[in-house]
């Protein structure tokens, strides 16, 4: 049940013979979106080179369980401690945040902060990308979060709707493996075919969900003049379940196994590890490294690893993307590098919504509206944490099994964020350190040690809930990614600058949602610990009252699809209005976040780009002029396509 | 070729309840090296030998579905299910022993007699049963002086036998399709449940257990194109993969896989409770253990008997005994000359399985009333 | 290592942290856990420290029976955990084994007993952290090891009744 990872693979392309290559496609990046890519265009035939900017080492059982071991060996098990520092690729990290102060630039970090809102949200540069270490939740967005400027006068509209998405949702759900239920899943308007069942049952709730479910269950909330009534919810997951026999019109499913380039029995179902972030240790969770290896089996796509790309080429005359230059570092522990190039008829970026108009902007190609960059979007998190009348139980199952969903749409968003609440099996792990931050106060301040040491914690930690808010931020042109050829990395690569404020109108979702878990606490009989520290990197001062934000790693936004060329990046193919040739694929071309988390919106939207793909592939035939570098270089002046 | 020793649906269940008892013996033997390998070393080991554990029990499985659709009834609480070892595999097979043993070149060299490919020595698939024989361990069930070179061969049989009953019998297949275990309740790396309900399926199921065991007609994979158990053990012989294209008969030619026979606990060699300082702390966690372990077989034989959801919670069980296995395995057994504790995988006897013994076993019995 | 300092580290940590001595030896980490804990802090204060825990149980057990609980838990407090340079240490045995993790000695310690090379905040090795006694004080697995199987999540904790204190939840589920 392995997914085989051709051996040698991450090392056999010869950058430079692939230079004197024209592919068919060139895409940069490894992660889902551009995974997802590869494999259909390979699968049609067509020629693929991917550059990714990590290790170039064949996915393999040994890799991985190398990451694990750097987990289980750090002090500090942030989501990117299993993950080796690479200074010629580096990531974000979210120990890196700091408060910013008014002027004054954290440039500390890979990602220089201009603020003034601070945020610790992270990706990661290695094969297969951020869902290495992604929590797997894989909510689709709701019908209306794609008219949010008509509805509700906020944010922008998609040129897109649910009904043109729906069937590449049921294709991304396929591709990742979505364990869950279509009748916990329709609420909201978001509405399945007629036969359709995901591919495998719904996880289980946990016992926690369930005890939350006794009271939550039926509460009234009345908000805009609408009535509804909560319940605890299960969330679809992007992890091995039990399959679904009834799949596919009968034909079931098969779950897909761990990589590497030998034979293993790894990646079944979900055991329950409760460490889906930062490294699910038996690969029940789905990563890209699995499309990846798959899209790699096919002789037709290569590619090229410690590959960073460092600049989109153009031709002045037509607009057309002409080659990537990309920076080949040797190793990653040594800055030394080989300038390279890739050409092919499309060019497709699918390095996230940070790093491709990262990559853009240092190439100098703001877009001729100067929107390349702008409308970073995230989603805003707010903790909220109590303690339960009963022990319970923390840190079992996956990370979140069940939330709360009913205010993730409605009339209210004409004046305030909407959310959805994750109900967290992991305590106050995430807010307060739980329970490492328990144990050392119960032995350190507590005197407790033996018998009231034990009973102590039970007290302590097994009553614990964590409620996590997932609020909505809106477009905003001055949220922004930009360059600034004083701030570069170890190869040279100019680094992103992020500059970043909360709006009213998140904040607004962010009070209200303070003020429902008092409700729903109460509800409970638990008892509220929630304290926000006005020290906190991320404490915003909202009506009077402080609260502390966290990033959401949900990073969109910033080369945003529209119908219309001037308020907008791509269309709705992802496809550049000013570059014919170019793709930006991933987050960053969403208009909205909304509600959901951003992925398996973001494998829709790839896996429906790859048909405009196939179609431009199949149109076009006209030459097109090559860059001087390669004339110097001794390449044919034209290329005929 | 020699004459069937099966020919009617009574012989077939005997051999079938066989089957049962020959697919779980292998398991402590696995558990016990598998577990004996210190934490976080040999993992190309530690994954080829847990593996073949998972899959033994998913034949074990697939045979509880091939006897519950022939109408016969699974049992795996009756007291001579567990074999103590050392002991013979209950085919017959008599160059072997096997032993519950740590990690070794040893170890290594038993897994391989235990999954080596049917090829009996002159072509006869049921042997005469040596005259030193142990006369408890029979071989066929239905011959007491024969005895099988191989688990394929013993599988060959039953797949013979299996035919000239089915033709025989049309209502062969009569068993409650409900008792059968759905691929929904048990999937592992390599291999699906297969549901049996004719002679088709049955077939299906019996020779994949041979196949995956073996390998398919002296080829290194089976159908599914895994490597077999015996190549896989093979590999951990030479310290290499195997890959596509090698043949029986050379050395495999795959990535190098490494070994470290030190990082290792070393366990006693088939233990028993007699070992255990009396009255002892850990004499009592390894008694809890055997109650946790014919528990777990007990809710295996439920799930077996028309539950098949309780397979979930076997694997629960499971992982509890992992826990369990590793705590003994690293307690040194006093008065050994140096030697670790091992799970002794001996029945309980009444006293040892009273309620509230010990935390434990309380633990257990709470865990099964829910 | 003498074994008899092995056997006086188990003695002690049994009283530490409520585990038996099977559960301790049982993760496979007593051995690194004591050379750790002289790395860190030295030999003197390890003999210290073990030797106050053996004057403890002696105060605490009346004639050679065994140690009074109640007793035993004062002699603990006066010996030990009051102790300016033994309290400190022991907490950290504590720490120790419910998380695996070594945690750097508070800085008035190391200014008045020195500190030594091992003494920061580091794991012993990666096994010591699933090894940890607290997640299973809390009937929970370390997060990214000893799984508890699919599903097992949707049931309650098994935490140990004697923890519960009548809190009991409905275990019909
Ligand atoms: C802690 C955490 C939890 C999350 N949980 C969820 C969740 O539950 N649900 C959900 O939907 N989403 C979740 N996400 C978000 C999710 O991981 C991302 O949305 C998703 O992985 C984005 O995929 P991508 O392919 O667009 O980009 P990425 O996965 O970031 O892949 C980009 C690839 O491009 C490569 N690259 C980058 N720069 C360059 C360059 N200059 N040259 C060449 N290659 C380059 C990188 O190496 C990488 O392989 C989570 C994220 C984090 C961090
Ligand atoms: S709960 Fe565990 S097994 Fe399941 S996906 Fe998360 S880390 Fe993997």
């Amino acid at each position: 049940m392995f997914v085989k990872f051709p051996e040698g693979e991450a090392k056999r392309t010869d950058p430079t013979t692939a230079g004197g290559v024209v592919y068919d496609a060139v895409i940069v990046g490894g992660g889902i979106a551009g995974a997802l890519i590869a494999a259909r265009l390979g699968a049609a035939g067509k020629s693929v080179l991917i550059l990714d900017a990590g290790p170039a080492e064949d996915l393999t059982l040994r890799g991985y369980e190398s990451y694990l071991d750097r987990f289980y060996s750090a002090t500090n098990k942030d989501n990117q401690s299993p993950y080796p520092v690479n200074p010629n690729a580096p990531m974000p990290r979210g120990t890196d945040a700091r408060r910013i102060f008014p002027g004054v630039p954290d440039s500390s970090a890979y990602i220089v902060q201009s603020g003034p809102f601070a945020t610790d949200t992270t990706y990661t540069r290695v094969l297969g990308g951020t869902t290495m270490h992604w929590e797997a939740k894989t909510p689709r967005m709701l019908p209306e979060d794609f008219q949010m400027r008509s509805l509700y006068g906020e944010g922008a509209d998609w040129p897109l709707t649910y009904e043109d998405l729906a069937p590449y949702y049921n294709e991304a759900e396929y591709e990742i493996g979505v364990s869950a239920d279509v009748d916990d899943q329709s609420y909201l308007g978001i509405t399945f075919d007629d036969d359709y069942v995901f591919p495998m049952q719904g996880l289980p709730l946990s016992y926690l969900d369930q005890v939350v479910a006794r009271d939550v269950d039926g509460m009234p909330v009345e908000l805009d003049g609408v009535q509804r009534e909560l319940r605890v919810r299960p969330w679809p997951q992007g992890r091995n379940g039990v399959p679904n026999p009834a799949y596919n019109g009968g034909e079931g499913y098969v779950p897909e196994g761990a990589v590497s380039t030998y034979q293993v029995e790894v990646g079944e179902r979900c055991q329950g590890n409760n460490n889906c972030v930062p490294i699910c240790p038996v690969q029940a969770k789905y990563h890209a490294g699995k499309t990846l290896a798959r899209a790699l089996q096919n002789p037709q796509v290569h590619l090229v690893g410690q590959a960073v790309a460092y600049k989109v080429h153009v031709d002045e005359h037509t607009g057309r993307v002409t080659e990537i230059e990309y920076r080949r570092y040797d190793k990653p522990d040594s800055a030394h590098f080989t300038t390279e190039r890739a050409r092919s008829r499309l060019f497709v970026l699918a390095a996230n919504a940070v790093e491709n108009p990262r990559l853009m902007l240092a190439s100098g190609l703001r877009g001729s509206n100067g929107l390349m960059g702008r409308n970073f979007m995230d989603h805003a998190y707010l903790l909220a944490w109590a303690r339960l009348p009963e022990p319970a139980g923390t840190f079992r199952g996956t990370n979140c099994t069940g939330g709360i969903t009913e205010l993730r749409g409605g009339r209210f968003r004409r004046r305030q964020a909407a959310f959805s609440v994750d109900i967290h099996n992991d305590g106050w792990g995430w807010a307060r350190g739980a329970p490492m931050s328990d144990l050392a106060d119960l032995v350190d301040a507590g005197g407790r040690y033996g018998e009231s040491l034990r009973q102590g914690l039970v007290d302590r930690v097994s009553t614990q809930l964590l409620l996590a808010f997932m609020v909505e931020v809106p477009a905003n042109p001055s949220n922004r990614v930009t360059v600034d050829p004083a701030y570069t990395d170890h190869l040279g690569n100019m680094r992103p600058i992020l500059t970043y404020d909360i709006p009213d109108y998140t904040m607004r979702g962010v009070a209200y949602a303070r003020q429902l878990s008092k409700r729903i606490f109460a509800r409970l009989g638990a008892e509220d610990h929630t304290q926000y520290d006005p020290s906190f990197w991320g404490y915003a001062v909202y009506g009077g009252e402080g609260y502390e934000i966290r990033g959401g790693n949900h990073l969109a936004g910033t080369h945003m699809m529209g119908h219309d060329r001037s308020m907008s990046v791509v269309d709705k193919d992802q496809r550049s209005w000013d570059h014919e040739n170019l793709y930006l694929v991933g987050g960053g071309s969403m208009p909205t976040v909304s509600t959901s988390n951003v992925t398996l919106t973001i494998a829709a939207l790839s896996l429906r780009s790859v048909r405009a793909m196939l179609d431009q592939l199949a149109k076009e035939s006209a030459p097109i002029r090559v860059t001087s570098e390669a004339r110097a270089q001794g390449l044919p002046r034209e290329v005929t396509l | 070729m020699i004459e069937t020793t099966i020919n009617d649906r009574d012989d077939l269940i005997k051999y079938l309840h066989k089957a049962m008892v020959l697919e779980h013996a292998t398991i402590p033997p696995y558990l016990t090296a598998y577990y004996s390998i210190h934490p976080t070393t040999n993992s190309d080991a530690a994954h080829i030998i847990r593996v073949v554990a998972v899959e033994e029990m998913l034949h074990l499985t697939l045979v509880a579905n091939v006897l519950n659709a022939i109408g016969g009834t699974p049992d795996l609480t009756r007291p001579d299910f567990v074999p103590s070892y050392p002991t013979y595999l209950p085919d017959g097979e008599r160059d072997f022993v096997v032993d519950l043993r740590p990690f070794s070149p040893e170890a290594v060299e038993t897994f391989c007699k235990i999954e080596r490919p049917a090829l009996a020595p002159d072509g006869a698939r049921l042997m005469p049963a040596s005259s030193t024989a142990t006369p408890s361990l029979v071989t066929s069930p239905t011959r007491e002086e024969m005895r099988f070179y191989s688990i394929g061969e013993f599988y060959a049989e039953i797949i013979e036998g299996l035919q000239v009953v089915a033709a025989q019998e049309p209502d062969l297949f009569c068993g409650d399709p409900a008792r059968q275990v759905r691929p929904e309740y048990f999937y592992s790396g390599g291999g699906q449940v297969i549901v049996v309900s004719d002679l088709n399926s049955a077939l299906r199921a019996l020779e994949f257990i041979a196949e995956q065991g073996e390998g398919l007609d002296g080829g290194i994979y089976d159908k599914e194109e895994e490597l077999a158990h015996y190549y896989r053990f093979r590999q951990l012989h030479f310290g290499r993969y195997y890959q596509k294209g090698d043949s029986p008969h050379d050395a495999p030619s795959g990535p190098r896989l490494d070994i470290d026979w030190d990082a290792v606990y070393p366990v006693k060699v088939n233990a028993k409770l007699a070992d255990y300082p009396v009255d002892s702390e850990l004499a009592q966690v390894a008694r809890d253990f055997n109650a946790e372990y014919f528990a777990f077989l007990g809710l295996l034989d439920t799930a077996f008997n028309g539950k098949p959801s309780l397979l979930l919670d076997a694997i629960w069980y499971m992982f509890r005994l992992r826990d369990g296995i590793n705590r003994i395995i690293r307690n040194p057994l006093p008065g050994s000359g140096g030697l670790h504790a091992a799970p002794t995988f001996e029945m309980p006897t009444a006293v040892d399985s009273a309620p509230g013994a010990s935390r434990g076993t309380d633990e257990a019995a709470r865990a099964v009333a829910r | 290592m003498t074994p008899d300092a092995l056997e006086d580290f188990l003695s002690l940590s049994v009283d530490l942290t409520a585990f038996e001595r099977t559960d301790l030896l049982g993760t496979g980490l007593a051995r690194q856990y004591l050379a750790k804990v002289r790395d860190a802090c030295g030999e003197d204060v390890v003999t210290a420290l073990l030797e106050a825990h053996r004057a403890a149980r002696t105060e605490a057990a009346e004639d050679g029976a065994r140690p009074d609980p109640q007793r035993l838990d004062r002699a603990l407090r006066h010996r030990i955990f009051s102790e300016e340079r033994l309290g400190p240490v022991a907490r950290n045995v504590i720490k120790l084994w419910y998380a695996g993790t070594w945690y750097g000695l508070p800085p008035e310690w190391t200014d008045s007993y020195g500190a030594q090379p091992a003494a920061e905040t580091s794991t012993v090795t990666a096994a010591s952290y699933q090894e940890g006694l607290l997640w299973r004080a809390i009937a929970a697995n370390p997060p990214g090891a000893k799984a508890p199987g699919y599903g097992a999540w949707a049931r309650p904790p098994a935490i140990e009744d004697r923890y519960l204190k009548g809190r009991s939840h409905d275990r019909t589920g």
